[in-house]
């Protein structure tokens, strides 16, 4: 079946700098802003820009990121032909495929791609949160002729040592790539997607594998392979939000940046909906005593307490006289009476008993997923 | 043949005079309610929750919004290879012309809906009797009472006017039903307890066939359950006593007080938490948006709203917007509600769509609501 182009995310990644929150959960189904998971925004946005044939690669832990996908109705992908692909590491007569890093991943899963025919692959990472229309991108891929495109950001000059650098020439074609560099000559960082011409990418990897070369990761092998053999690559500017939320302080951060009204993200935005799993809860009741202000509040909630600043997930409850302030309070959480919680997340099914207070100084504190609080730890 | 199982009769031929505009577009079945619902839910997910997985929807007219709203079925899980749900709208055979009043020539035209069903026994209920009932134990009932006929009632206090007009049950000592009766209150009677029928009866299929058939025969009644009110004079007619919680939608008035009756903790407890869920139709909205100058208090909310004026006592339904210094009090706001800057409601209704300009003042009596059609801009 010939498919124009197919999309690969990256799903895979363990998150180790989550910490508890990535303890059973691949790092794309950390739960985000009330109602999301971190991988529904890529999803969306494949939804939205068209791209109905979808694989998700997915590794490590993926039980709750498999459960969450399904079959793909939230995004409309639950279709005939095409539709959404869970890709998973498997063993095979001669070895087993485990996922070695971000090309190799692709690799193991050349057939599924095969099947499809592609002209070209797009390559996502599950764990950004961003609006991006890959439609508008495969256009400019085009219109360049480019063999490869690489999403780019302008990010802030002191902080580009942090990010894969893109250094191009004024068409916006790719010159050099440095990892992390010292001292940067650009500040357009990669924000790991790439549209590429499938055939030249099969080509490069298997011949290379063939020579028994390194080929398991984009970053440092595919893409230095392509400007070595001076490939057209181009750089794909992206202006909007943009967020990898790898760590918990970013984590915390994106939740945040919901709060404000006026962030780029407009997850309101109806023309560009942001698809999840929608929980069967009825209305949030903010009771007789409750008292939320500046917040994000969603369906299954019931809140007689003191809200402020914070994020709150369906079937929470918020006990009275206990206040909440900058956090972000995941699935199902029980908040007892009396409770002072500040810049914490609280992970789903936690229990906070009654008088508890939460309070890191400044610092972002975190309550694990099924954990039931207890002072001093 | 799968023994002894329910199939889903949904009966739509329901009183909706006194909705007034609130079903000028729509049956009483996709009234809106509780800022998330339809009426039609609350029947589908009972029937559902209580393993009944073939449902059909005897439509009459108006039936857009209801076909819009459960699509397939897939919420509730009926979008099925074997059952599922079937939509059965009126008309005519060569043997019988539709008529224009009464509906059993519908279920008379689609008979063989009713005896193909895969099950044995069905379940015939409305839309207007809001509650979250375990259909299992009905069942349960009825077989074990070798009942011809189940009929669900709840006994209600006589300070609860609730439910005027509803049809009523009598039965003997026995708890057999010896009659039906209507709920009409007059000024010279004395209240007391009553025993209001929650329009959902368990017959067998076999037996519903003949009374359908016999009726179309006979022409002694036009509706469906005018011929199930009758069976008491030929059958074994039991009476099923329901305990839980049970509101009544069959009126604006009544519209207005039961919705208001959910702004209780434990009454959201009892119908939305306990084992059986109620399902709908979702959206994909967003977590609804408090700004700093918001003050919300013993709200009902759903998602995808903005709100920064004040709600108090209120249910307000997906994507309705309040705009700063706009006092929203004892009103149901339904979706897509465009609330602008400092207006003033207070027993208020407003259906779908409605959009209300700055400084708009409305003020009704809990008796007697205000009711905004849909897509009204005031």
């Amino acid at each position: 079946m010939k498919t124009e182009i197919i999309a690969m995310i990256l799903a895979g990644g363990q998150g180790t700098r989550l910490g508890k929150f990535t303890k059973n959960i691949a790092k794309p189904a950390v739960p985000f802003g009330g109602k999301y998971r971190i991988i529904d925004f890529v999803l969306s946005n494949c939804a939205n820009s068209h791209m109905n044939t979808v694989g998700v690669l997915t590794q490590y832990q993926p039980l709750i990121l498999n459960t969450h996908i399904g079959i793909g109705s939230p995004w409309d992908m639950d279709r005939n032909g095409g539709g959404v692909t869970i890709l998973q590491p498997y063993a095979s007569a001669t070895e087993e495929k485990w996922f070695r890093g971000t090309a190799h991943a692709i690799y193991q899963n050349f057939s599924y791609i095969e099947d499809y025919d592609p002209d070209f692959i797009l390559v996502l990472s599950g764990d950004h949160i961003y609006k991006m229309n890959y439609e508008t991108m495969l256009d400019y891929h085009k219109e360049k002729e480019a063999a490869l495109t690489i999403a780019v950001l302008e990010v802030p000059w002191e902080e580009a040592s942090r990010f894969g650098i893109m250094n191009t020439n004024e068409e916006l074609k790719i010159e050099e790539f440095e990892e992390k560099p010292q001292n940067p000559k650009s500040n357009l960082a990669s924000m790991g997607i790439y549209i590429f011409n499938w055939k030249l990418l099969k080509k490069y990897m298997n011949d290379s594998i063939d020579e028994g070369k390194n080929m398991d990761d984009f970053g440092q092998n595919v893409i230095p392979a392509f400007l070595e053999a001076n490939e057209r690559v181009y750089a794909y500017p992206f202006q909007g939000y943009w967020k990898d939320v790898g760590t918990l302080e970013s984590l915390w951060e994106a939740n945040m940046d919901l709060l404000d009204q006026a962030s780029p993200l407009q997850i309101n935005d109806r023309s560009w909906k942001i698809y999840s799993k929608n929980p069967s809860m009825p209305p949030q009741y903010l009771s007789k005593t409750a008292d939320v202000k500046d917040s994000l509040v969603v369906e299954g909630c019931i809140v007689h307490g003191k809200i402020r600043k914070s994020i709150l997930s369906p079937k929470v409850i918020v006990g009275e006289g206990s206040e909440i302030y900058d956090s972000v309070i995941m699935e199902d959480v029980k908040i007892g009476k009396n409770c002072i919680i500040r810049k914490t997340m609280i992970g789903s099914h936690a229990v906070i008993p009654d008088n508890s207070i939460i309070d890191g100084n400044g610092q972002i504190s975190v309550v694990g997923e099924y954990e039931v609080y207890e002072e001093g730890n | 043949m799968a023994r002894n199982k329910l199939f889903g009769v949904i009966n739509l031929s329901e009183n909706d005079y006194y909705m007034n505009q609130l079903t000028n577009n729509r049956p009483l079945a996709s009234v809106p309610f509780l800022g998330r619902y339809r009426l039609i839910d609350f029947t589908l997910s009972n029937l559902v929750n209580s393993g009944v997985d073939t449902v059909g929807i005897f439509l009459n007219d108006k039936y857009r919004s209801l076909m819009d709203h459960i699509g397939s079925g897939k919420q509730w899980n009926l979008d099925r290879k074997k059952g599922g749900i079937f939509y059965l709208s009126p008309y005519s055979t060569p043997d019988i012309q539709s008529q224009l009043r009464g509906d059993l020539s519908t279920y008379f035209a689609n008979i063989d809906y009713l005896t193909e069903a895969s099950a044995d026994y069905a379940v015939i209920t409305g839309t207007s009797m809001v509650c979250n009932i375990d259909l299992k134990e009905v069942f349960k009932s009825h077989l074990d009472s070798k009942a011809d006929v189940t009929v669900v009632y709840k006994t209600i206090e006589e300070y609860d006017f609730g439910f005027e007009r509803c049809n009523t049950v009598n039965t003997n000592e026995y708890n057999s039903v010896i009659s039906f009766g209507k709920n009409i209150r007059r000024p010279d009677m004395v209240s007391e307890k009553k025993k209001i029928s929650m329009e959902m009866y368990i017959v067998k299929k076999e037996l519903l066939v003949d009374m359908i058939t016999d009726a179309v025969t006979t022409g002694e009644n036009v509706y469906l359950t005018d011929v199930l009110h009758d069976s008491v004079t030929k059958y074994k007619v039991r009476g099923y006593a329901y305990k839980g919680l049970l509101k009544n939608v069959s009126s604006v008035e009544s519209y207005y007080a039961s919705s208001m009756d959910m702004l209780d903790e434990d009454n959201i407890s009892d119908v939305f938490f306990g084992e059986n869920k109620i399902q709908t139709k979702v959206m994909d909205e967003t977590p609804t948006y408090y700004s700093d100058d918001s003050v919300v208090t013993n709200s009902l909310i759903a998602n995808g709203c903005h709100i920064e004026g004040t709600v108090i006592n209120s249910i307000i339904f997906r994507r309705v917007t309040v705009g700063k210094g706009a006092v929203v009090k004892d009103s149901i706001i339904m979706q897509n509600t465009c609330v602008h800057e400092n207006c003033n409601l207070e027993n208020v209704i407003t259906d779908k769509q409605v959009v209300l300009t700055d400084n708009t003042e409305l003020k009704g009596n809990p008796k007697n609501p205000v009711v905004v059609s849909k897509g009204s801009v005031l």
